[in-house]
């Protein structure tokens, strides 16, 4: 049973975490970046597509997160904090470094990643790792922000709200970003069944 | 129900758990293979997409980042922007102080206060139009007070600016 586990006896929960690495408690803060780095890592990638700068990317984000920790008030939730600095930090690398965003990679590339970054299980098979891939191609080729925004919707379970809050959207612009996103995904991904409107 | 069910609400109605469906939109669901074709197909993208694939941080991550934590300095303490504040009220005071001492403001206000009032009661009795009031030194120092609530509210949006330093800049 771990600490972070809401069904430990133990759990130690985001608030008590963030007021213990307030206070100086370095054990609190690492459990609070075990608690976080999931979703930093999802942000980061969807934005970086080197996996070393995206590791050092997030390593960044935590070192943010420490400075700025004493400036957190509470008024948003920790995970749409901690999101937005994680985008912004991996935005401004791109602006900075001016290096090749994932969209700008070849479809290749995004075929090789996507297969080779699944772990290889017993109920493995070569069909769904290449639907995988093709998603994970299509997906990439999505704007920066669609990309995020799926991420942020479909893996991280954030509502609409969330999702406008970190990446500094109204909802009516979430909605219709994730719509437009997911009817190009269908349309690339789906079988192409025609819809006559009668 | 003769047209389709509009895509927008189909992702609306996934999005919310495929509970939100209308009596009508459900009878037409079930008479409509286009539409349920379509459902179908989003219905098969959202396990795709919450599964896509995340990339792994190496398991010692959090001790990676704890290891540079010595090089940076603590988290910063909320201020509370007590001092400032302390600052603030201080030099209005002072202020106030020096107007009252070359000015005689405080008298001025009181003076002030009563005339209002009697304008007041005067506009009251009378039906002159109330647009004569701005003619008042009275009003011209009362409109003073709120263009001071302004000015301090601004500068409080300044200090606070000044203090929450930029996410991720």
């Amino acid at each position: 049973m771990s600490l972070l586990d809401p069904e430990s006896p133990s759990f130690i929960g985001p608030a008590d975490l963030i007021q213990r690495s307030k206070a100086g408690d370095r054990e609190a803060f690492r459990l609070l970046i075990e608690r976080y780095q999931r979703l930093v890592a999802m942000i980061v990638f969807r934005i970086v597509p080197h996996r070393e700068d995206g590791r050092d990317l997030c390593q960044d984000v935590f070192l943010k997160v420490y400075e700025q920790l004493g400036t957190y008030r509470g008024e948003a939730e920790f995970s749409t904090w901690i999101g937005r600095i994680a985008r912004n930090t991996a935005l401004n690398h791109i602006k900075k470094k001016k290096v090749l965003a994932f969209s700008d990679l070849p479809h290749e590339a995004h075929l090789i990643s996507a297969v080779t970054s699944f772990a290889p299980s017993p109920d493995y098979c070569y069909e769904e790792a290449v639907r995988n891939a093709q998603l994970e191609r299509e997906v990439a080729a999505l704007p920066e922000q669609d990309r995020s925004m799926l991420a942020l919707f479909h893996q991280e379970g954030m509502n609409y709200e969330e999702v406008g809050r970190v990446l500094g959207l109204p909802v009516s612009s979430v909605k219709s970003h994730l719509f437009r996103a997911r009817k190009r995904l269908r349309e690339r991904l789906g079988a192409g069944a025609a819809r006559e409107v009668s | 129900m003769k047209t389709h069910i509009n895509e927008e609400r189909m992702l609306e109605v996934l999005d919310q758990g495929d509970t939100a469906w209308t009596s009508v939109e459900q009878s037409h669901l079930c008479k409509c293979p286009a539409c349920t074709a379509l459902l179908d197909q989003y219905k098969a993208l959202y396990p795709q997409l919450s599964a896509m694939p995340v990339e792994n941080l190496p398991s010692d991550f959090s001790f990676q980042v704890l290891a540079r934590l010595p090089l940076i300095q603590p988290p910063k303490k909320e201020s509370g922007h007590f001092v400032l504040w302390l600052g603030l009220g201080l030099m209005t005071i002072g202020l106030l102080v020096g107007l009252q001492a070359f000015y005689g403001l405080f008298s001025t206000l009181v003076t002030s206060m009563k005339s209002l009032l009697a304008l007041f009661v005067t506009q009251m009795q009378t039906t002159k139009p109330i647009l004569g009031i701005f003619s008042s030194d009275t009003v011209r120092l009362l409109l003073f007070i709120p263009v001071c609530f302004g000015f301090v509210g601004l500068l409080d949006r300044i200090i606070r600016r000044w203090h929450r330093p930029m996410l991720g800049g």
